[in-house]
């Protein structure tokens, strides 16, 4: 009580404060709140998302939120509802202003109905990598500045500020990579992360190593996937840091083709400072790769 | 103050998982079968598994953990048949083996990933809430209650190997029930920690059932105590703390208790 008393108190002359699931959601959030909000993300950049390891700050930091900012499409499912349970803190539980599933915003492409399912795939609500999407990026940062405007009006005109000098910098960026030669590239990849960014460049995904995450490849799948390679001659193999290095380089043995290590998100390679330098590298690491 | 209003709940956590983990403990170590836990709780992964494959999610899959509960209880009542056989703890490091493998082979037919079951059995006390509390407090008690009124008959299945299959039934399905709920909350490395620690601690200095457990339950609050400040004071990782420092505080006592008998 006393706790909430103070928070309600200060909240009118200090900064927001944000705590992000990821690094790219601190990343954009940073762009369009600028200094008047407060950052703390909970994942490492090389972490694999679906885990954090517990520490008593990250509690500390989502009981003191305003706004909790997550990627959302089940990819948090495992400590986001405990922590948001635990903070005890009214503002971002489900259904508050200050609980922003960015995926909100987004057109989940590789949505699967229930018949699907059995197909096997983890992520039915859609595929949740959107990170990479330049189009999806852009709905998300309008969510961003909608939320933060209305959690704090008072600074609602420079949110919208930075919001249109954020889609200034996207299009003259999208403009010069545009020209980057993607079109028409084949890669196999370790995990199903980069759909988003195949569909809109224009390169295909033609295999994964690891169909589904954490469970080892049958014998009969890297078969599969050797005469795939042989035949179609993939421009390269993609990894993240987080995983597929060894695979990747039993593959290239196998079948001459090179591995592209690429940034997961941003602060995964010193490169990768902010979200436009993560997707800079990316789309630069492709285009020279093969 | 913050740091102990928000604390509390870990704390509060760890002080039921040590009551109730340090006594089982006594018995796991005197039938010297140390990895019971790691087994059980993975036997009881494998039917989550089974349930995420029958697409029974949600509730149901409680009922899978329940059932494979029961199944694995009524499996390892006849390690005394078993040992006779082969070496007790091999064969319930063949148990654990069997359950990861299958878990994963049946993880492969259904639309989860591993993910899915290590969410399972890599809680984290520092997540747990009001509610998780309230059900350890109720399923905990119980089970201590009938492990009290009937000590004799449980400390005899133990120590003297004597009591039968119905009874040795029983202590394997009360120790299942907890592990299903411990698991959950905090991890199988605390779980793990709490269950061997004290108790290896207590008969550091005696071998009277009663004392193991008045140290042990001694120890291990004191040495949890220390790791949740220290956990908050330096922000590291919970469960890793408190298993590095009651470890440590095992050595120690090890070391002093090793110079004085030489």
């Amino acid at each position: 009580m006393v706790f909430a008393l103070c928070l309600y108190a200060t909240s009118a002359s200090a900064k927001v404060n944000v705590v992000a699931t990821l690094p790219f959601i601190g990343s954009l959030a940073k762009e369009i709140g600028g200094d008047r909000i407060d950052i703390t993300v909970l994942v490492k950049p090389n972490q694999d998302p679906h885990y954090v390891e517990a520490k008593p700050s990250m509690i500390l930091a989502a009981r003191k939120a305003d706004i909790l900012m997550y990627n959302g499409l089940d990819l948090e499912i495992g400590y986001l509802p405990v922590l948001i349970e635990s903070s005890r803190n009214s503002a971002i539980q489900p259904g508050k202003a200050g609980n922003l599933d960015c995926s909100r915003y987004v057109a989940p492409i590789e949505r699967l109905s229930s018949v699907d399912r059995s197909m096997g795939d983890v992520h039915p609500l859609g595929n949740p990598h959107y990170i990479y999407s330049r189009k999806n990026i852009l709905n998300v940062a309008d969510g961003m500045t909608e939320v933060l405007s209305s959690v704090d009006s008072g600074n609602s005109g420079f949110y919208k500020e930075r919001l249109a000098a954020f889609k200034d910098r996207l299009n003259k960026r999208q403009a010069e990579w545009g020209k980057k030669q993607l079109n028409g590239k084949k890669f196999i990849a370790y995990h199903n992360m980069f759909s988003y960014l195949a569909a809109e460049f224009g390169f295909q995904i033609i295999g994964f190593i690891e169909p589904k995450p954490g469970i080892p490849p049958s014998a009969g799948h890297i078969e599969s996937l050797i005469e795939a390679m042989k035949r179609e001659r993939p421009d390269a193999v993609i990894i993240t840091p987080d995983a597929g290095k060894n695979e990747a380089e039993f593959l290239s043995q196998k079948t001459g083709v090179k591995s592209i290590l690429l940034p997961r998100d941003v602060g995964s390679t010193t490169a990768a400072k902010d979200w436009f330098s993560l997707m800079d590298e990316i789309i630069s690491l492709l285009e020279q790769g093969g | 103050m913050e740091a102990l209003n928000f604390l509390i709940y870990p704390f509060l956590g760890c002080l039921l998982l040590i009551a109730i983990h340090a006594y089982f403990g006594i018995h796991i170590l005197e039938r010297g079968i140390i990895f019971l836990d790691l087994s059980m709780a993975q036997f009881i992964a494998l039917g989550i598994s089974l349930s995420f494959y029958m697409g029974h999610e949600g509730s149901g899959k409680y009922l899978y953990a329940i059932a494979f509960a029961v199944v694995g209880a009524a499996i390892l009542s006849l390690s005394r048949q078993i040992s006779k056989f082969v070496n007790i703890e091999a064969f319930i490091g063949v148990f654990y083996i069997f359950s990861l493998a299958s878990s994963i082979l049946i993880l492969d037919r259904t639309p989860h990933g591993v993910d899915d079951l290590k969410a399972i059995l890599n809680g984290n006390i520092l997540f747990i809430t009001q509610g998780e509390l309230l059900k350890m407090l109720v399923l905990y008690s119980s089970i201590g209650l009938v492990h009290t009124i009937f000590r004799k008959r449980f400390f005899a299945l133990s120590f003297e190997g004597s009591g039968g299959y119905f009874w040795e039934f029983l202590f394997f399905l009360s120790f299942a029930f907890v592990l299903v709920s411990s698991v959950s909350i905090a991890g199988v490395l605390q779980v793990f920690t709490f269950l061997v620690i004290p108790a290896l601690i207590g008969r550091l200095y005696t071998r009277n059932p009663f004392k193991v457990l008045l140290i042990g339950w001694a120890v291990g609050l004191m040495t949890t105590v220390f790791g949740l400040t220290l956990s908050f004071k330096m922000d590291l990782p919970t469960a890793p703390l408190i298993v590095a420092s009651l470890s440590m505080v095992f050595f120690i006592l090890l070391i002093i208790k090793a110079l004085r008998t030489r």
